[in-house]
């Protein structure tokens, strides 16, 4: 159903809102980085017992060197093949964990003054329905990626001897990538209004989707706002990390110390502003 | 007459002259570079429709050698894509990665010769014969063998008068065509090098079209006349030296180019022209206009290295320098070297911070000196071009970008040519599957480039970095002064390396750098050494009795000062032998150097009475690049876990990231 709440408070809303529930956020980001962290410290391992003891390490402070790198990999390589098997598992257990983690989130974007443990209540209330919700959004978002990338795999090699410069090639691609983000992005937002609207209104799953949808149709200018919005504001934090992180660099123990913080806030604040996200959905799609 | 009247009636005769005269550049030498040994003159046309070209050629030959010569030998090597069971197409179905099977008729190439005449008139045709010297393919028709009709004396110069009629192949490899883009290289029967084999016997070296293997032939003069539609914009070997509309339409281009060892040209309606000057050397640079904002990279990395091969090689003598950029669709006519012409290759919008085009020309445009100039053998010695090339490729790439990113420098990844040379051949499965001096048919496609050009290159730049650049410089001058315009042999390379390291004060260590090169192009070593222990070890202070005679003993309980034991052990891991620099540092600040031969397997350095060893490290100043394991090349007992922590951070950083991308999923 239409509202006629305007963008700006809508995006204002949902960042007093995520500011106040900065310990939600805390305790995803600790979950994140818990798992993250497995992996992490394999690779201070696998470097120390490899080339840990070499002089050539000191290289890699000032910059990236290509050769000692290479080096390792080409002795060592091996001892890095475990962690590539690790990673898929991890990948796994994220998704698993990340359906409880969004419940949890989305729960208390409904929530004047969510705590703690409304996230968790929300999460363990709904994690099982928001686990077939997901199931079915990730069987359409596979379809729409095969759908896209699959002409692309087929095509790319002979459209480069079949048009007379290169130019065209590159043009689609870059088209379809975009009409492929933006699909996910719809994809994304039907996602979330699916599921706010099975907090809101305790419907079954398929009226939920199918509620989901007519809000977005109701709502597409305001969705596609908002989701270019958050696009952009990450792609903005990204830009900024970039640059502080060439500006820095990691080439002293104190830049590293200093960087890393950085890197984490990073982290953090990519996590806000998924919030931000639900909770400025929350604002299109609920009952006025 | 008034000068008026002279100026308007000059005016009239040059606007109605039948022939615009002009003249790109100057081509003509006052005097002899080279022995002009087969000098060429090509009528040639083309038809575009059917991709043919028809053409008279005349060929003035000199037999340099002390005995006749009864047959010449041709490459005629666009027979080499005739049918998939050519020497050179045999054996897979891809080139270069691609399929190349499935084509017309028309999509294959041949070249025909209908007449060959001797300088007396008579018809030499039913004397030709394709002959296959290497593999004894019978469906190889790469070389051709005529028999003269009257023997070439020596001393004598022939005069042979060809018409020929040629299918160029929409693009295998190099040669052809890909929609209207043309490459005309190895497009004309050229003959093969009559000279001295190693056992002293006179014959032709005139090797069949193998995929791995490149180009030779003896040097000489061309005219080229080349009739084309005028739609066509043209590069060639050599100065344009006049255009000229003929009544059917079509326009004939002559260039000329002396003392050079082939001619290749290029065609393409939608080329743009991009040109640069460095001294008295046009730059001409022939790119379609997709990738025309890219040129002036082209321009000023050949400017660089014209300068910089100035400096340290020698002159550059031609009085231009033709680049081709093929159209992508075209690509596999790209990256190639001729006299005067190259041809490279590069992507739309092409990154600033990836230089593989600068890489490129630079590679392709130091061939003219390896290879175009000291012509060495490509095909039985491609080392001799290719290593050398890749060698100062690396050099003035570096040079011009600076070390460590100059290749790719792109959001922190980064690396340099030399680098990326090293790698190529450390990084091989097996670096001792084979020498380096081995004829091209004798290596895989996997094999060739990690050995020919980077194992080569590496090479090289290990004796660089062990005599100084000054003296390597003198090093490669003294070579290309003595073979340019010649055809060397890796002996001959190793002639002038002997003499010049003779120079050299220390004997002993020109005798070794001598040696390491030799292994390195004529044996399948590996070099590896590595520091593998350090230990401190505090041992009992003196104890017991001390003396000869027990009426002499002294006694000593151990209370002094206890003894000090430091050693490091270093150990060769490969079976290459070459001296090394040892570098030990204590824990009071002080060094010293050692020095090991490496002869035996495995040393041990000891220290008694001095402080703890804290590092160890051999090479230190990395001169040995040939070494493939840089990392076990030094040890200490202080590691600094700073890069370690770092490493660990952008992991974590980046796992989380991908985590957090992936929760859309749910």
């Amino acid at each position: 159903m239409e509202k006629s709440i305007r963008i700006p408070s809508l995006v204002l809303g949902a960042f007093a809102a995520t500011l106040r529930q900065w310990r939600v956020t805390s305790i995803v980001y600790c979950i994140q980085l818990a798992l993250a962290l497995t992996l992490g410290m394999q690779v201070y391992e696998v470097l120390q017992a490899s080339i840990g003891n070499s002089l050539e390490i000191s290289r890699l402070m000032a910059h990236y060197d290509h050769t000692v790198l290479t080096d390792f990999l080409k002795v060592h390589g091996a001892s890095i093949t475990p962690l590539i098997g690790q990673l898929r598992w991890v990948l796994l257990v994220w998704l698993v964990f990340s359906v409880f983690i969004h419940a949890g989130l989305l729960f208390c974007a409904t929530q004047t003054a969510a705590r703690p443990r409304q996230f968790w209540a929300g999460g363990s209330t709904y994690f099982f329905p928001f686990l077939k919700i997901s199931g079915i959004f990730a069987l359409l978002f596979l379809l729409w990626t095969a759908f896209v990338l699959t002409p692309i795999a087929l095509f790319f090699q002979d459209s480069l001897q079949y048009f007379s410069n290169e130019k065209y090639t590159v043009w689609w691609v870059l088209a379809s990538m975009g009409v492929y983000f933006m699909g996910l992005a719809g994809l994304l937002a039907w996602s979330v209004a699916s599921r706010l609207v099975y907090l809101s209104e305790a419907a079954s799953i398929r009226k939920s989707i199918r509620t989901g949808g007519r809000v977005l149709r109701l709502n597409t200018k305001k969705v596609l706002i908002l989701v270019l919005f958050f696009a952009l504001l990450q792609l903005l934090t990204m830009l900024i990390y970039n640059g502080l992180d060439a500006v820095i660099g990691m080439t002293s123990p104190i830049t590293i110390g200093l960087l890393f913080g950085i890197q984490q806030g990073f982290i953090f604040c990519r996590i806000q502003l998924r919030q931000m996200l639900y909770g400025a959905f929350f604002g299109i799609s609920s009952p006025a | 007459m008034s000068a008026r009247s002279f100026s308007g009636i000059f005016w009239v005769l040059t606007f109605f002259a039948p022939e615009a005269i002009y003249s790109q550049c100057k081509p003509f030498f006052p005097t002899a570079l080279s022995p002009r040994i087969a000098n060429y003159e090509i009528h040639v046309s083309l038809d575009d429709a059917s991709h043919q070209i028809t053409a008279t050629q005349t060929i003035q030959f000199t037999n340099t050698s002390p005995e006749p010569i009864r047959t010449l030998r041709f490459y005629l090597y666009l027979n080499a894509f005739k049918n998939t069971e050519t020497t050179f197409l045999g054996g897979t179905g891809q080139i270069f990665g691609q399929p190349y099977t499935h084509r017309t008729k028309e999509e294959w190439g041949w070249v025909d010769i209908s007449s060959i005449q001797q300088g007396d008139g008579t018809e030499l045709c039913a004397q030709m014969r394709f002959v296959q010297p290497d593999d004894g393919n019978p469906n190889d028709q790469s070389v051709l063998e005529v028999t003269l009709a009257k023997a070439l004396k020596a001393g004598e110069t022939g005069v042979f008068h060809l018409k020929w009629r040629a299918q160029m192949p929409q693009t295998i490899a190099r040669a052809g065509y890909s929609k209207d883009f043309y490459l005309f290289c190895h497009w004309f029967p050229q003959l093969g090098v009559y000279e001295q084999d190693r056992a002293g016997k006179w014959g032709w070296n005139c090797h069949q079209f193998f995929r791995q293997t490149e180009f030779y032939a003896d040097f000489g003069v061309y005219d080229v006349y080349i009739t084309a539609d005028p739609k066509f914009v043209m590069g060639a070997s050599g100065c344009l030296i006049s255009e000229k509309e003929t009544a059917a339409g079509q326009i004939t281009r002559h260039y000329h180019v002396e003392d050079v060892i082939d001619f290749a040209w290029s065609a393409y309606p939608r080329f743009e022209v991009q040109e640069a000057r460095w001294r008295n050397v046009q730059i001409r640079l022939l790119i379609p206009p997709e990738h025309a904002p890219l040129g002036p990279r082209y321009l000023h990395a050949l400017q660089f290295a014209l300068e910089y091969l100035d400096q340290h090689v020698g002159p550059y003598p031609y009085p231009i320098i033709t680049v081709v950029d093929p159209p992508f669709h075209g690509l596999r006519s790209g990256l190639m070297e001729y006299p005067t012409l190259i041809t490279t290759g590069t992507f739309y919008a092409m990154p600033t911070g990836i230089r593989t085009m600068e890489s490129l020309v630079i590679h392709e445009f130091v061939h003219q000196y390896f290879m175009g100039m000291v012509a060495s053998n490509e095909k039985e010695e491609a080392w001799l071009d290719e290593g050398f090339v890749t060698y100062f490729e690396d050099r003035i790439i570096d040079a011009a970008f600076g070390d460590k990113c100059a290749f790719v420098d792109f959001y922190g990844y980064r690396f340099d040519n030399r680098e990326l040379s090293r790698l190529e051949y450390t990084t091989m499965r097996n670096p001792r599957e084979g020498t380096v001096a081995r004829p091209g048919w004798m290596f895989t496609e996997s094999n060739f480039k990690s050995l020919i050009y980077s194992k080569t290159a590496t090479t090289l730049r290990t004796v660089e970095a062990l005599l100084g650049q000054e003296k390597m410089d003198q090093l490669m001058q003294a070579y290309f002064d003595k073979w340019k315009f010649k055809h060397p042999r890796g002996e001959d390379f190793m002639q002038v390396l002997h003499t010049e390291l003779q120079s050299l004060p220390d004997t002993v260590f020109a005798q070794q750098v001598y040696q390491l090169f030799r292994e390195s192009i004529y044996e399948a070593k590996l070099l590896d050494y590595a520091v593998t222990r350090i230990e401190n070890e505090t041992l009992p202070a003196r104890q017991g009795l001390f003396g000869d005679k027990p009426s002499d003993f002294v006694y000593e309980n151990g209370s002094g000062q206890p003894a000090t034991l430091s050693y490091v052990e270093i150990q060769r891991k490969g079976d290459w032998v070459f001296p090394v620099e040892l570098v030990i540092h204590f824990a009071d600040g002080t060094t010293k150097n050692m020095f090991w031969s490496g002869k035996e397997g495995a040393k041990r350095f000891e220290f008694r009475g001095m402080p703890p060893i804290v590092w160890a490290q051999i090479d230190p100043q990395h001169k040995i690049s040939l070494d493939i394991d840089l990392n076990n090349n030094s040890l200490t007992l202080q590691p600094s876990t700073a890069p370690l922590w770092k490493y660990a951070a952008k992991a974590l950083f980046w796992v989380q990231n991908l985590l957090q991308s992936l929760s859309f999923l749910s």
